[in-house]
Formats: C-alpha cells, structure tokens, sequence
C-alpha cells in the first residue's frame, strides 16, 4: 500500500466521527486499504476475529451517537497507544493498537 | 620547523625523544601540545601541504564484507589528515558508552566518562567549539525547536559544529615556529622496527615516492595514522614478529567499527513540524551551529537490550547538495542575515544546479516528506577487519583488505530505536511512520549501506592484554615505548562523531608523554 492509500484511510478514520462508522468509512477513499490492514491485522492477532470483542477493546459502543465524543475518545486511545508502544507494524505502517483493531472491525462490516 | 624528506641525504638517520606518525587531528594535537614541553619531536607525514595524487593513492585497498566506498576517498594523505574534508560534527562519547553492558559482547573501556571530560573541555577549544555542554535541554535558546518525546524512551542528543577546524591551517604556523618540533613531509612510515627481542621499537623506517630512504629513532613512537593505516602498519611491520607489532593475541585489525548508515524510514507528517528546524538541518546558537537527534535513553537501552544511537531525520524537498544549498542561505535571509558560510552555499548550487532545480521544483508543489536513517554505534565483533591484502603499493607495503561486518544487534537496534520514534512522533500526533520493508527483516542485510567514514577499534584499548592491543595509556601492551593516538583505540565507538573524542584522547596521551618523556 502506498503512503498516499494508507494515510488516506487514516485520515478518513479520524474524520469519521459518526456511526455507523463501517458506513461512514465506507464512502471514504481509503476503504480498500484499511480493510487490508484489517485482514492483515487479524491474520497477525487471530484470537481478535470477533467483531463484539473488538467492538469492545475499542470502546466502539459508548460512544456510537456522539460524533465529537468518539474522536477525542479515539484520539486518547492512540495516544495512550503510542505512549506504551502498544503497536504494531502492518504493511510497514507502525499503527496504534486501537487503529489497527479499527481497520479490523471494518472487515466485518 | 617544516622539513621535506625528500630533500635529506638518502639513508638518513634521524634521532629524537618523541616520533609521531601521522599529522592529522591527533598526531598534530599531541605535537603541538608537546612542544610547548621542549621535549625534542619530530612528526611524520606521509603528504605535503596540498593534495598529490600519487600520494593518496598509497591509501587505495581492497575491500570485502559489507559494501565500502574506495579506502582513498574517505582519508586524506596530507599536512592535517582527514581533517582537510572534516564536516565538523562534534559530541563527546556518553557515558554508557564507556561502561560494560552485559547485553553487548566485549563492550566496555578500561577508562570512564569523568576521566575524559577534563580534556573533552580541552578538546572543545582545540575544535573551536562553544562550551563543553551538550545537555540539549540545558540550553535555553534551543527550547523551542525541542520536540517534548518522553524522556524515559528519548532523549534530544546535541550536536556542535565546528567551523570546521583544518588541523593543518590552523597549527601550521604554530609547528613552523617551534623550535622542538620538526615536521617531515613527504615520509611514509613503511616499517615500525622491533628489536629483535621484540620488547621495544628502535625505530621507524621511512620512505619517500621518489625513492629516497632513511630511519627515525626515538626513545618513544606514536602511531596516529588513523582507524585503518594504524592497523595495516602493524600488520605489515613483521621483520621481527610474524604476525606484526603488538599481534602476539592476534587482535591488531579485528573490532573494526564503523557507524552504519541507511535510510530506514519515511512518513508523511500529519501536522507541520517545520519549526523543528534543529533535528533536520541546525539552528545557531550564540555563534555556534547546533544540531538535535532523538536518541534512545539509557533506560530503554538497558530494558530493550540495544546499542546506543540516535536516528537522523530529515525533512524537506529534496537531499541533493544544490537544493541543501540554497535552502541554507534562504533560511538564513528570512531571518536577516546571511549565512557566514554562503561562499560555500553558493558553491554547493552552482555545482549542482540540476539538483537546485529539482529541489525548488519539488518545494513550490508542495511536497515535502520525513526520511529517517541510522546514527548508531556498531557492536564490538572480531570478525569485522582489517587485513594485509597480497597487493603491494608503490612503496611495496602492503595494501589493506578491509572486511567490514555487522551484526544482528547491529540492525536490531536500530528498528527498535526507529520504532521508538515513530510511536513517539504519533504520540505528539507529528507524524506517521512507514518503515522500509528490508528494514523489518529480521535479519543482518541492509540496503544502501553506507559507513560514516569513521574508522574505529582496530588497536582497541583493555588493561587485559588477551582482550585489546593497548592499555588504558593507549600503550600498546608487551612494547613499551609505542603508543597508539586516535580511534582505533576505542573499544567501542558510541553514535557520536569521532573526532572530538580523538582529540581529547590525544590530549590525554600528549599530558602522559610529557609527564614521562
């Protein structure tokens, strides 16, 4: 995945705020590739293959309605990630944990 | 004094308290220091004052093992060494890098930190540099170009640029005027000879191209020719012991060190980080160039088990001289004034006006990226050499055969670091990372491998004989009137940039020798 994709997605990521995000994502240009990273991630982290338990690890749910919420939610969650180097390297891309496991739940939308 | 071998009688002798070989920064540093003890000197230089290509030549080898440019374009064989192409990076060893870390095999000096820092003080004056401190944090004009990375993970490693310092203009007069120190142009030490009990050098057999020939004695010798020409003249002194002076452990020319280079890394940066202007190009403080990098701290060192280093980031448009040209002086005019190196700025773009072109191309477009490369020391390994090669130069020495090695640690280390920055630069929300596929192979390739030109530990320093070539005195054990200047002693050779480090160790053997001549 080239840098332009990936980033693409990333950034399609923190700018969507509302839910159903999977349909929000969607529409964005860096579905393909963030599924990708998704598939890759779950091929990495099996024992994660389940939507609910994502949904879960991510914190989806509490903040499925509050658009602004969620983003300050999620931009907490990757620093925190970043702060303990709770990463991983998908396609050479270093993600937080929280991202990858959100390109994980897009698979399963 | 200045004196042109070639022009002596042939099969001269010449008699001395003190012979060094080698006017680069440390046999110029240990002679000039030494003159003003009186004691008679005489400082061997295998060039002249300007570059001669005969003469270069004799530095040409052999070069196999990891991927090296050609061994004459890295050194200089004239009047002020290598120092004639010297960028002027400076930084002192840390003081980790002296101690002995188990998770590093054969680490650690038989000297600390505390017993260099009286001539790294010294040193900084030698170099033209600001004051002794490279606390970056310590200083408070650099604040705000300091990105805050966590201090337990990273650590802003700083930089000072000397001007840079050319030994060889700035001590000439000096040694011209001494009255105890003779300067030999045009000799090339080819013999260091061993009594034949080989507990002592009686002399050094000198050579000149054009064929004229002749002896120095002295009641001491100090080798200061370099990380590579060190170790080959050693080698190749074996009319008395086979295997070389100072080879009986068969240690002379193992331990090479180099600092391994290569791009490791790119990414986009999400926010404009161009205000952290010190880590990708240098900000001027008080008169002094100054550059950071973000180094892994000792804590994460020790937990993660690395070597210590720092990682180069770059940023902008384009890397080619003509563009790094005009950005310098742009940078320095939109801050009113003109940079005090333009001349060299202006030179820089004129040769190389397609690289300025596409630069500016490339920045009028917008397009700007992070890269991130390696700045890290290499771990001790006694497989990466330096040997005799079977070629003989002009002088019918030996060549050397230069086999340069690395590790695992070597590039484990580095992606650890690399990581490190990453997870940091995506904290403070700057940057994303993309690592290079080659780099994530667990593995010991690297692409576009490229050295620093820092040659290092070939006659490595240990007070144990069975473990380095010479003691804490930089002596070389079993023969006591020979010592050893510059960094193939280092044991290990730290991230930093050699030469200040070479300076203050001469500064220290020139303080030994001056107290026992």
């Amino acid at each position: 995945m080239d840098r332009r994709t990936v980033l693409g997605s990333l950034a399609a990521l923190f700018a969507t705020a509302s839910f159903p995000f999977a349909e929000t994502f969607r529409h964005a240009g860096g579905y393909g590739a963030a599924t990708r990273i998704g598939r890759i991630y779950l091929s990495k982290v099996p024992n994660e293959a389940d939507a609910d338990l994502l949904r879960e690890l991510i914190g989806v749910v509490p903040f499925a309605r509050e658009s602004g919420d969620w983003k300050a939610h999620f931009d907490h969650l990757k620093r925190e990630d970043f702060s303990k180097a709770d990463t991983i390297i998908v396609d050479g891309w270093l993600l937080a944990r929280c991202e990858a496991r959100f390109c994980a739940l897009l698979t399963f939308a | 004094m200045f004196v042109d071998f070639r022009k002596l009688g042939q099969n001269s002798r010449l008699d001395t308290d003190i012979c060094i070989i080698g006017a680069g920064a440390a046999g110029i540093t240990i002679a000039c220091e030494l003159a003003r003890t009186h004691r008679r000197v005489v400082l061997v230089e295998s060039g002249d004052f300007e570059f001669d290509a005969a003469t270069q030549a004799l530095y040409q080898g052999e070069v196999v093992g990891e991927p090296y440019p050609a061994l004459d374009t890295p050194r200089l064989r004239l009047f002020g060494g290598t120092t004639n192409h010297w960028a002027g990076h400076c930084r002192p060893l840390d003081p980790i890098d002296f101690q002995v870390r188990p998770w590093i095999s054969h680490s650690g000096w038989p000297i600390d930190r505390p017993t260099l820092e009286p001539f790294y003080a010294r040193a900084q004056k030698v170099c033209d540099l600001g004051p002794p401190n490279y606390v970056a944090d310590e200083w408070p004009q650099l604040a705000e170009f300091l990105i805050p990375f966590q201090p337990t993970r990273l650590v802003n490693r700083m930089w000072q640029y000397s001007p840079p310092t050319r030994f060889g203009e700035k001590f000439r007069e000096d040694l011209e005027r001494s009255r105890s120190v003779s300067v030999l142009l045009n000799a090339n030490a080819v013999e260091v000879v061993l009594a034949p009990s080989g507990a002592q050098v009686t002399g050094v057999r000198l050579k000149s191209l054009d064929g004229k020939e002749g002896v120095i004695r002295a009641r001491q010798f100090v080798l200061a020719c370099g990380g590579i020409e060190n170790a080959r003249l050693l080698l190749d002194s074996n009319g008395v012991e086979r295997d070389g002076v100072g080879n009986r452990r068969g240690l002379v020319g193992r331990y090479f060190l180099e600092h391994p280079h290569a791009i490791v890394a790119y990414a986009i940066p999400e926010t404009p980080i161009a205000r952290y202007e010190a880590y990708y190009a240098s900000v001027e403080v008080d008169g002094i160039p100054i550059q950071v990098k973000p180094g892994v701290s000792e804590i994460a060192q020790r937990e993660l088990k690395i070597l210590n280093g720092c990682i180069d980031l770059g940023y902008g448009f384009d890397r080619s001289p003509g563009y790094l040209g005009i950005y310098h002086i742009i940078r320095n005019v939109r801050r009113g004034r003109m940079p005090s190196d333009v001349d060299e700025a202006i030179w820089r773009v004129l040769m190389d006006l397609d690289g300025a072109g596409a630069g500016l191309y490339r920045e009028l477009k917008g397009r700007k990226a992070l890269w991130f490369g390696a700045n890290f020391e290499q771990a001790p390994n006694p497989d990466s050499r330096v040997l005799l090669s079977a070629e003989r130069d002009a002088l019918g020495a030996h060549r050397v055969k230069l086999d340069w090695r690395l590790s695992h640690i070597d590039k484990r280390s580095v992606r650890v670091a690399c990581k490190i920055v990453g997870e940091e630069l995506g904290r403070l929300g700057l940057a994303r990372m993309r690592l290079d596929d080659w780099f994530l192979a667990n593995d010991t390739t690297w692409n576009d491998l490229e050295g620093h030109f820092h040659h290092m530990g070939t006659t490595r320093m240990s007070d144990d004989p069975s473990m380095g070539v010479v003691d804490r005195n930089c002596k070389v054990h079993g023969v006591p009137n020979l010592y050893i200047a510059g960094s193939s002693v280092f044991p290990t050779c730290g991230y930093a940039n050699a030469t200040l480090t070479i300076v203050a160790l001469a500064l220290r053997l020139a303080d030994h020798l001056g107290d026992r001549s």
